[in-house]
């Protein structure tokens, strides 16, 4: 029996282990990255969401509200915006303008107490709390994901593959003023 | 010299407290059943009347409906946050569907919501939620009359959500058995074969290799899925090398000596002494107490309310 190096198994046992390593690393970059992309998908529904129920709720309070026109008119800025908008940025930042529009809208709404009373409106009202309360949650997680692999790309050993294969590092939301406590939709 | 290291260990264990005390939520603690009542409100009578209408609506629709009762949800969080991060500590509703429902009632706060699981968000919708709240629930709260507030909303609830899915029988138990066999195979097989296998060969490099493969193979499963980390993943691969080796060794020296004595092989290095893979006790206590959530989740739909 030919005797085998053990010089050479010790090699062939660190490239197996060395080769498992990367291609474990790698893989789960790969399936981090995926999981952002869900998760910017939940919040873009949640986004398209919102982009559908304000049309009702606008056509449903401007009968009474037939004077605030600057306000309608800044919502429809802000929808056009969200609407041309392409990359993820371009819509985070139309969601913004959106909701800042939206919650003067409904700061304006407090003044007209007549409001309350009509059923469409408090109904849309909820259907728009809660959208606001899903687009937090899922920004929430949306955060969570990028957070958790963010650490992946900027920690060692893990960021030599993240650089060898150009796994960049991915902007979570960040919270602009007030972002954090969506429109209060206490009507 | 080992003060130094302990000193470090206790700055890594103070931030380590830190971090994870940023998230502000804090937990109600495991459920003891469909209704979790930290704050003892719910007389027992109550409690048990209402465990019953979920789990009789559960057995028909295999839908959850979880109620927790707390007295506050602390400073830094709002019922929103905290529903949601309930839910997803509770797993509310089934993996598959998502069919589950959270009521939650924080009594000193005067506050509550309804967190709906998103595979019922189509059958209770927000507005349907804020209806439950203000008509069904509200009032009895505002009379102080806790359990028939949590009764009659769950009532509620079940009716919103009764023709959304049909509970399939037995679904939970062919997945366990076939758990419980992979891990009678990997506990009991594998070992041996690899011991019968090593103990032939007189060196004791094969058992490293098959432990660097075998390290390998589990951090490429456990990294994947996030539940390994990757200094994790190294240590673990040159533990199970180094483990492999002598465990080679120990046997190829067992073997040798068995060989030599000419005594019968013991049954892990391969020799022939029935070994009979005892079926192991099957774990069906049979009793229908309450097993946990079935990790459904949610995004944030539903409604809340104060009163």
């Amino acid at each position: 029996m030919n005797k085998i190096n053990p010089f050479l198994i010790g090699i062939i046992a660190v490239i197996i282990i060395g080769l498992g390593w990367g291609i474990s690393t790698y893989n789960s970059f790969v399936s981090k990255n995926e999981g952002i992309t869900t998760a910017w998908a939940q919040v873009e529904s949640q986004y398209q969401r919102r982009l559908d129920l304000i049309p009702n709720l606008v056509n449903s309070v401007k009968g009474v509200m037939a004077q605030e026109k600057e306000i309608f008119e800044a919502i429809a800025v802000a929808r056009t915006q969200y609407g041309g908008a392409t990359t993820p940025s371009e819509k985070a930042l139309a969601a913004g303008n959106m909701e800042s529009a939206l919650s003067r809208l409904l700061v304006i709404m407090e003044n007209y107490p007549v409001l309350r009373s009509i059923e469409a409106v408090t109904s849309l009202m909820t259907e728009l709390a809660g959208t606001e309360n899903r687009i937090a949650v899922e920004r929430m997680r949306y955060n969570e994901v990028v957070r958790d692999y963010n650490v992946m790309v900027k920690t060692v050993p893990s960021k030599l593959i993240a650089n060898w294969f150009g796994f960049a590092p991915a902007t979570p939301f960040e919270a602009a003023e007030g972002a954090q406590n969506a429109p209060q939709v206490s009507f | 010299m080992l003060r130094k290291f302990l000193s470090s260990c206790l700055l890594l264990c103070t931030l380590v407290a830190f971090a994870t005390s940023v998230h502000a939520y804090s937990s109600p603690g495991s459920p003891d059943g469909f209704v979790t009542d930290i704050t003892a409100t719910l007389a027992s009578e109550a409690d048990a009347a209402i465990e019953r209408i979920i789990s009789e609506h559960n057995a028909s629709t295999s839908n959850e409906i979880a109620v927790a009762i707390i007295s506050t949800v602390g400073a830094d969080e709002t019922i929103e946050s905290y529903a949601t991060a309930l839910f997803e500590e509770w797993g509310v509703g089934t993996a598959k569907n998502d069919n589950g429902v959270l009521l939650l009632i924080a009594l000193d706060d005067r506050e509550l919501r309804i967190e709906v699981g998103y595979g019922l968000e189509g059958a209770l919708t927000d507005t349907t939620a804020q209806n439950i709240i203000d008509n069904e629930i509200i009032p009895y709260l505002q009379s102080d009359d806790v359990a028939g507030a949590v009764e009659n909303g769950v009532r509620a609830i079940a009716l919103a959500i009764a023709g959304e899915y049909v509970a399939t029988p037995s679904q939970s138990q062919s997945v366990d058995d076939s758990w419980f066999e992979a891990v009678i195979y990997a506990l009991f097989f594998i070992p041996q074969w690899f011991m019968a296998i090593t103990a032939r060969s007189k060196s004791f490099w094969a058992g490293g290799v098959f432990g660097a493969v075998a390290g390998a193979g589990l951090s490429f499963l456990f990294t994947s899925n996030g539940s390994l980390s990757l200094a994790g993943a190294g240590i673990l691969t040159t533990i199970l090398t180094l483990v492999g080796a002598f465990l080679d060794w120990l046997i190829s020296r067992a073997y040798t000596k068995h060989m030599k004595t000419n005594t019968t092989i013991p049954w892990w290095a391969g020799g022939s002494t029935g070994s009979s893979s005892s079926s192991g006790s099957s774990s069906s206590t049979g009793s229908s107490s309450f097993g946990g959530f079935s990790g459904g989740s949610s995004g944030g739909g539903g409604a809340s309310g104060r009163w």
